[in-house]
């Protein structure tokens, strides 16, 4: 496998188990991929001796890469975890939801929002999976990890030929 | 022209040309649009529910949203932590002013240095020397989110002008 892609693939992987800790996620918050992205560039470039210097491209592609592994793993394994608990946040959110709602003066889009909402609570707490919930989590994570990916990449790139030129 | 200040803090490019000043420009509007959407909640009142969350959703995956660490103004509060935002908007200050200012070179030590208060805040908080402070955070937020941004910006200016 092309190195790029394995160093990718492995930090990546990471990233995403690291997400599902929560403990975690509350001291890491929104460094996580960056710094696996920066790992990525750390990686590709011990496994290339010979390469002295790694131009900024390459860096944004690594961390576009590492950003995409992460938010397909990540979804992953919460389509896999919703499916098996089949409970997940909106779930647990939907009570209070309604509660929310039940006092307000709420006009015909968003009551058929909360039907769409419902739809999808009641096809998670049946069959485990909800297309619709899916695609969406999938799409943000997809989002906001290779944005931050990218940055990471960035940030990775200048870090290790600074430290390359030392 | 180079100004060398110290070591770790050089002064270069006094003037950015107009490719670069689009550049920052660009990624300037894109910072707003990225605050602009964790700030939704306190510019207007969302009413629909299905939006409410999946924004919610959206901004969940790069930061934890533990309640008491967001700001919140009323009943509204912010998609992200006051860490968070302390980052966001030190980055968006700098984006700003590196639009009519010099733009220092910022050296890796540098930057390690700006992450320092930041991690001795998540550190000391985490292991309960003293209790959580939403001010401590956004400052330390704040610095940080300054220095990465003049890190990045070069590094980010040198991959699309190919040079």
């Amino acid at each position: 496998m092309n190195k790029k892609y394995l160093a990718s693939l492995v930090c990546g992987f990471g990233a995403a188990v690291l997400t599902t800790i929560p403990g975690l996620e509350s001291i890491a918050c929104c460094l996580l991929v960056p710094i696996a992205s920066i790992f990525t560039i750390g990686l590709y470039k011990k496994s290339s001796p010979g390469l002295l210097r790694i131009q900024t491209g390459t860096g944004v592609i690594l961390g576009l890469l590492t950003g995409i592994f992460a938010a397909l793993f990540a979804s992953g394994f919460e389509i896999i975890l919703t499916y098996i608990t089949k409970s997940n946040d909106l779930i647990a959110s939907m009570p209070q939801t309604e509660k929310l709602i039940n006092g307000m003066n709420l006009g015909e889009a968003a009551k058929e929002s909360i039907e769409i909402l419902k739809q999808m609570s009641n096809e998670i707490q049946t069959t485990g999976f909800s297309l619709l919930y899916s695609i969406l989590i999938t799409l943000g994570n997809f989002i906001t990890y290779t944005i931050f990916g990218m940055l990471g990449g960035a940030v990775g790139t200048a870090i290790i030929n600074k430290r390359s030129s030392n | 022209m180079q100004i060398v200040l110290s070591k770790n803090f050089k002064l270069i490019s006094v003037k950015p040309d107009s490719k670069i000043f689009l550049i920052r420009f660009i990624i300037l509007l894109l910072l707003a649009s990225w605050i602009a959407g964790f700030l939704l909640p306190l510019i207007i009142s969302i009413e629909n529910p299905f939006i409410n969350y999946f924004l919610k959703r959206f901004y969940s995956t790069v930061c934890h949203q533990e309640s008491f660490k967001c700001i919140s103004i009323g009943h509204a509060g912010m998609l992200v932590c006051a860490r968070c935002t302390g980052i966001y908007f030190g980055a968006f200050i700098t984006s700003i002013s590196s639009l009519f200012i010099v733009v220092p070179f910022i050296s890796k030590k540098l930057l390690m240095i700006s992450i320092l208060p930041l991690m001795m805040d998540v550190f000391l908080t985490t292991s309960g020397v003293y209790t959580y402070s939403q001010f401590l955070s956004f400052v330390t937020g704040i610095i940080f989110g300054m220095v990465i941004y003049l890190f990045t910006i070069l590094e980010l200016e040198k991959f699309i002008l190919n040079k």
